[in-house]
């Protein structure tokens, strides 16, 4: 367990010693700023618009961090083949494998932090108060990243960089636009009928959804950004299932990763 | 007990599917064990396998046939590596660390802790003339030869009982060779079992106990240095490493 320690250790250092890290934060930053601007064109409550598009921003902002910095995490130690005297040691593999998602797990609890303070400060400086609900859209936030780097990691255990990135954007996109499709059919099924014009889209659809909600991991329960932003409330246990599902889906692909991981050989 | 124990040993890489999923046997046939004490040197042309089996040895490769076992056990095992330091062919580093983080590292991994590890890092940069001052300096500031040494003194750290390093002399200047052919020497005499692959054929003919050649990937020539050398036409007369090896790549 030591080992995992330290491999997890080493691979925070490693991160937080990478410039790209703070080119990504520098642009969530600027992001957040924006949305003052935003707020204040907009015909919406200006606190609500500068919430919601900064809490996107930071899911989006995770989704970056993934694919440039959770991509990279194994692929570099293979490339540089710095894999070969790491491995030499006495460490499992799983234990290389979780240790370097650890610390890029840190890293990213770092962010959200870092990315909670900018927003409360963009609401301050906008005048507003800071809902202390926003506090669990970031906890929800920190479980999407932490499931979406998993996903890279997954990907880059056996795939090259752009071929994982690519497939981890389109995890991100697919589970999401799944989730926002299956509620639209909710809502134009309750409309059918009722209002003129309505019709049932076609069944494979909402089959399609269906399974794509079924075999990747479900992303859209991290999202509570309306539910927080319009003062809604949220369901009894629903913070409970959320971080059930992402530890579930982390251990999941952090196993199958590792299970690829223990199979194959490093040239 | 042998540390080393390679018998039958095969392995073919596959190549990716732009060329078609193609094998390339690069190993056809090794079968060679270290006993305790050996300097043993592993020779052979380039491309002869060397390193592919060094690889399989430290578990970082699967043999596709025959049984190798390190330290007694399955390389793939974790346990087989505590009594175990490698040095890989060319020295890959973390360039964004110094290379006193790096000694940190590699010792804590090796199982090493506070008091012990400094003054474990100390020994062993005095032993492979790594300088003092370099271990401040960030490791994509070193040059070939100070990474090459840095790369021994990771690999004694924990005072392995076994030490198995891939061409431990490439890239270095005369003197380097000269003090890293003296450190191994010392870690021999200190107890040290030490299996090494080389171009450098007189050093191998003037230090080691023991001594094996590959030849596009097959055993030729296996055992101890001086039954190797002896000439079965005359014996009072000691053959060259050299001839030798020219001799078996001709027959090969
Ligand atoms: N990753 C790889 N994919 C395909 N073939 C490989 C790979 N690595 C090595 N080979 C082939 O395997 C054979 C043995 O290579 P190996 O690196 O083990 O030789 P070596 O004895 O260490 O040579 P050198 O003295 O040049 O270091 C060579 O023919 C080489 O082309
Ligand atoms: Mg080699």
């Amino acid at each position: 367990m030591r080992e995992l320690m330290w491999i997890a250790l080493s691979s925070f250092r490693e991160t937080v010693r990478d410039k790209i890290l703070y080119t990504l934060l520098f642009f969530v930053l600027l992001l957040f700023a924006f949305s003052m601007l935003l707020g204040e064109w907009s015909v919406f409550s200006q606190q609500k618009v500068v919430t919601d598009f900064s809490l996107g921003v930071m899911s989006l902002g995770g989704l970056a961090i993934a694919i440039f910095i959770g991509v990279g995490l194994i692929q570099k130690e293979i490339q540089r083949k710095t894999i070969l005297t790491l491995l030499s040691k006495p460490v499992h593999r799983w234990q290389f494998l979780v240790g370097k998602y650890l610390g890029l797990v840190m890293v990213l609890v770092i962010n959200i932090l870092v990315m909670t303070a900018a927003l409360w400060l963009v609401l301050k400086l906008s005048g507003f108060p800071f809902d202390p609900r926003l506090l669990l859209a970031a906890y929800t936030t920190f479980w999407e990243m932490a499931v979406i780097t998993a996903v890279a990691l997954f990907f880059s255990s056996f795939s090259t960089p752009v071929v994982s990135s690519l497939l981890t954007f389109a995890v991100f996109l697919a589970s999401h636009l799944s989730g926002g499709i299956l509620q639209y059919l909710e809502t134009m099924k309750k409309a059918v009928g009722k209002i003129p014009g309505a019709t049932p889209l076609p069944s494979y659809v909402e089959w399609t959804a269906k399974t794509v909600r079924w075999i990747l991991p479900d992303l859209e329960i991290f999202n509570i950004r309306s539910v927080v932003v319009h003062g809604l409330p949220l369901p009894d246990m629903y913070l409970f299932w959320a971080t059930a599902h992402g530890i579930g889906w982390t251990v999941f692909l952090m196993a199958l990763s590792s299970i690829w991981f223990s199979r194959r050989d490093f040239v | 007990m042998d540390l080393v124990e390679i018998k039958d040993f095969r392995k073919s890489y596959r190549l990716g599917i732009e060329h078609g999923m193609k094998t390339v046997e690069a190993v056809k046939s090794i079968s060679l064990s270290v006993p305790e004490g050996a300097l043993y040197g592993f020779i052979g042309p380039n491309g002869a396998g060397k390193t592919t089996t060094i690889k399989t040895l430290m578990g970082l490769l699967r043999p596709t046939s025959g049984t190798v076992k390190l330290m007694g056990r399955d390389p793939l095992d974790p346990a087989s590596r505590v009594q175990v330091g490698f040095q890989p062919e060319q020295p890959y580093f973390y360039d964004y660390l110094t290379g006193m983080e790096l000694l940190m590292f590699y010792g804590r991994l090796s199982g090493l802790r506070g008091q012990e590890l400094s003054k474990r890092i100390e020994e062993s940069c005095a032993l492979c003339k790594v300088d003092a001052s370099w271990l401040s300096r960030r490791l994509r500031t070193y040059s070939k030869g100070m990474s090459q040494r840095l790369g021994l003194a990771q690999s004694v750290l924990h005072k392995p009982k076994l030490l198995i390093l891939d061409e431990p002399m490439s890239g270095l200047d005369p003197m380097g060779r000269r003090d890293v052919r003296l450190a191994m020497l010392e870690l021999h005499k200190a107890g040290t079992t030490i299996f090494y692959s080389s171009h450098v054929l007189s050093d191998v003919e003037e230090v080691c106990t023991h001594a094996a050649m590959v030849v596009r990937g097959t055993l030729r020539v296996e055992g101890l240095l001086s039954d190797i050398l002896n000439d079965p036409a005359d014996p009072d007369h000691r053959q060259k490493l050299e001839d030798i090896l020219a001799r078996e790549v001709e027959l090969a």
